[in-house]
Parts: structure tokens; sequence; C-alpha cells
């Protein structure tokens, strides 16, 4: 058995066999690593992470983590694909619309899982959750209700909530489209804190300044394809793929002109 | 017609009217108590059930939404024992009938407030690893009940106000009281004004809550 972090091979996804979202995608991860993949919309970048974390049912192919079989394309199986349910609690995920659970306080969000589904004394997951949230300047929110916070606050409770599963690996599903414009660095800045604590990650954003300045190494997906898999420095200035060049010309283009 | 009088031959009415109001609360009581539950039922069947048992509970709620209550308790009080000869009497008839209407109506509240909860909050459960057992009581249930509340308060005025047709089938609810009386005594302005009033004071009250609850409760949350 490989030893690989995590070990994504031949995904395939497509929705009603018609619409190929994942076609084939095939890719290693090492710990420590912050992949960031970009691309156009309906490349399959969200699809990717959300077959990661168990979200969607697949067609073909399969994931390993830390070396275990997990997610694995069974035919028969109408549900879902998961292998091993305890290798899914590895993994965090923080979505675009952060879905905080509105009718629990920020420490209701942050413990119900640590409590319920994990048996942890109230006690012991209240305490972690509120040194976290001191660590994110968010202990004076931690009696709020979501709909009393801002975008970014919101969003950030969202990563605290995920982060305190202690995961090996956290997915960032455009975590920053659905925030005003001035609350984005909040949000960011936390990011790059977890990169500087050498947290794993695999990143879906649109933008690009953000993805050259966190990424180990960016992939870009089109039409369900990896097409280009290399170093931001390399990806951003110099692109192997003219479809590559192409995209990052419309995109960096428009971002200059907004 | 002279206030003093109108209000002292109300007053001398009063038990009647007062009995008709508790057998109003009993009938509205009872058909919310077996409705409420029902329509939750219904609305998850309808959900996320068996196709067969789908195509029940849709034909249910669409004829008792598209049927006038009236008809719906001649049919149960006259119908009913003339095709299947089941006699409910007129009491359990008419409970029968409020319940199933009401049943049908807040399924449909059920069934908007568990959509609106939506897929991104199931998301958000599994990538938290909560498993269903955590999730429904905890995430999905307050929060479809929270949303809920202020139609099905709403659906419990509507048959409130719609129970005052069971004194076509002979229940003695306010309004068969207030009829009686009425046609008995040939005054039926003092009585049926206050039959209104007594109607619109308890409807009132709830629609209030409602308006509080959604301005103070729902807001806060952003629900």
């Amino acid at each position: 058995m490989s030893s690989c972090f995590l070990k994504v091979q031949n995904l395939r996804k497509s929705y009603g066999g018609l619409v190929h979202v994942l076609d084939g995608m095939n890719f290693q991860m090492e710990p420590k690593e912050r992949i960031v993949v970009i691309g156009p919309s309906g490349s399959g970048k969200s699809t990717l992470l959300r077959c990661i974390m168990g979200l969607e049912k697949i067609d073909d192919g399969r994931i390993e983590f830390e070396g275990a079989r997990y997610i694995e394309a069974q035919a028969n199986r109408r549900k879902d694909n998961l292998v091993d349910t305890a290798v899914r609690a590895k993994i965090g995920m923080v979505f675009q619309h952060y879905t905080l659970f509105p009718h629990l306080t920020v420490l209701g969000n942050l413990v119900l899982s640590p409590i319920r589904a994990r048996g942890e004394s109230r006690a012991s997951a209240t305490e972690r959750a509120m040194q976290l949230l001191k660590r994110l300047g968010l202990d004076n929110r931690a009696n709020a209700y979501p709909g009393m916070l801002s975008g970014g606050q919101k969003q950030r409770v969202a990563i605290a909530r995920a982060l305190l599963l202690d995961p090996k690996i956290m997915l960032f599903d455009e975590v920053t489209s659905a925030l005003d414009p001035e609350l984005v660095a909040e949000v960011e800045g936390l990011m790059l804190e977890l990169a500087e604590q050498k947290m794993s990650m695999m990143i879906v954003t649109h933008d690009m300044w953000f993805a050259k300045r966190i990424a180990t190494r960016v992939i870009f997906c089109a039409d369900g394809h990896i097409v280009e898999d290399a170093p931001p420095a390399k990806i951003f200035s110099d692109p192997a793929e003219p479809r590559t060049a192409d995209f990052l010309k419309k995109v960096l283009h428009v971002d200059t002109v907004s | 017609m002279n206030l003093a009088t109108s209000l002292s031959f109300l007053y001398d009415y009063r038990l009647a009217l007062f009995t008709g109001l508790g057998n109003t609360l009993y009938f509205t009581s009872l058909g919310l108590a077996i409705g409420l539950p029902l329509g939750f039922i219904v609305s998850i069947i309808r959900q996320s059930g068996h196709p067969i048992l789908k195509a029940i509970a849709t034909t249910y709620v669409e004829i008792f939404r598209g049927t006038p209550v009236l008809v719906q308790l001649f049919w149960f009080f006259f119908c009913l024992p003339a095709l299947l000869g089941v006699d409910l009497g007129n009491v359990t008839s008419t409970i029968t009938t409020l319940a199933l209407y009401m049943g049908a109506i807040s399924s449909e509240s059920c069934r908007a407030a568990l959509k609106s909860i939506g897929a991104e909050q199931r998301d958000a459960c599994i990538a938290l690893g909560l498993p269903a057992r955590v999730s429904v009581p905890y995430v999905i249930l307050p929060q479809t009940i929270m949303r809920a509340v202020p139609t099905l308060l709403s659906n419990c005025v509507t048959l409130f106000k719609e129970s005052a047709l069971v004194s076509a089938v002979g229940m003695a609810d306010l309004m068969y009281q207030g009829q009686m009386i009425a046609d008995s005594t040939a005054r039926p302005i003092e009585i049926l004004t206050a039959t209104a009033l007594i109607y619109f004071f308890i409807a009132f009250s709830v629609t209030r809550i409602v308006t509080y609850y959604e301005q103070s409760f729902l807001k806060r949350l952003k629900l």
C-alpha cells in the first residue's frame, strides 16, 4: 500500500451521464502542501473538493487518504462511495455560504460535533472552542447568533468550527466569493495563518492574487481534466499550456480593470 | 337600541355563549392535537417517502386543500355512513374532519420549512461528521419547527375560525349557540356581534403572537 497523503485516481463524475464534471482526474498530494485549484466555472473544481469530502457520489475512480482506502466507486451503491467513514473525520471543509447553523450560537456551532458526535465532554469542548475563538479574536462573539455576525466573522467561525475537529487537511470551497470585498482580507488572513502553521489545504478560489500568495502548488482544471499542475511561480508567470495562459489572461485582465 | 339593555341582554346569555366557546376550543384543540403531528408526518412522507406512500399523501393533501371544509364535514357526517356503513357519530366525524383538514394545510407549511433548510445545511452536517441521530434532532428539526411556527400558528387561527362550520352538523359550538340565541330571542344584532367579537379577540391575539415571534425571534436569528 502506498503511503501517499492524498491520492485521487481516475475520478469521474457526470450528471445524468451527459455532463462530465470530472472526467478522469488524477493527482497526489503530500502533507503540508497547499494546492489551489483554479479554472473556469463548470470545470469541476468545487465538485472535486465535494468528492474528497464525500458529499458526492462518484461514477468511477478512487480516493486514498494516508494510505487507507477511503472512497471507491462501486456498482450497486446508490448513496455514496464511502469505504471508510472514519477517514472522513480527518477532513475538514468550509463552504462558500458559511453554512453555520443559524439557530445555534457561535459556541454552539463549534461544540455540537465534538460533544454529540465525538462524545467529548461539554466542559472540555467548550474550553477548546473558547481558546480557538480567542486566538481568532472572536471570543467576544461566542454567544452571538450567526445572523448577528458580519460575513467575514461568519466565515471565520465556520473555519474555527472545522478546525476544532482537528482535521488533517482543510478544504476551502470559494470561501471568499460571497463576501463583501472589504471583508475578504480577514478570511484570507486567517487562511495564511493556517498556512504558516503548515496545515495541509486544498483551496478553490477565483482570487488569483491570493492563489499566488498561499499556494505551494496550483492545479488548473478545465472540462473535468487537470490541464496543468505546477508551482505558483511557474504557472502565473510562464504557463506551459495555452489554455492556462488564455484563462489567466482573461481573469487577470478582469481583475485589474475592476 | 340602548347600550345598557343590550349589554344586560348579552350578560343573561353569557353562560350559553361561554359553553359554546368551550366547545369551539375543544374541537379546535383536538383538531390541532391530531392535525399538527399528522401534517408533519405527511410532509416528511411527501419529501422523502416511498413513491406509493407519497402518491397517497399528495392525494390526501390536495383533496383536503381543494374542497370546502363545509363539504368535508357533511361528507364525513352524511356520506361516510351511507357509503361504508361507518357511522362515526357527529362528534367523532367533526373532529376527524377538522384534524384531517388541519393535517393537510399544515403539511404544506412543514414541507416549505423542510425545503427551505436546503442541501447546504445537510452538507455541513456531513462535513462535520454528524450522523443522522445528531443532525436530525439538533440541526434539521429545530430549524424546521422555527421556520414553520408562524405559518402553523396562522393555520391554527384558520382552523379556529373554520370550526364555526361545525354548527352546520349540529355541534353546539360558539357559532351554533349564537345562532340559537339569535333565533329564539329575535335579537341577532347584539348576539352575532358579540359572537364575532369573541372569535376576533382570540384570533387577533394569536395573530399578534405570530407577529411578535417573527419580529423578535426570527429576525434576530435571520432565519
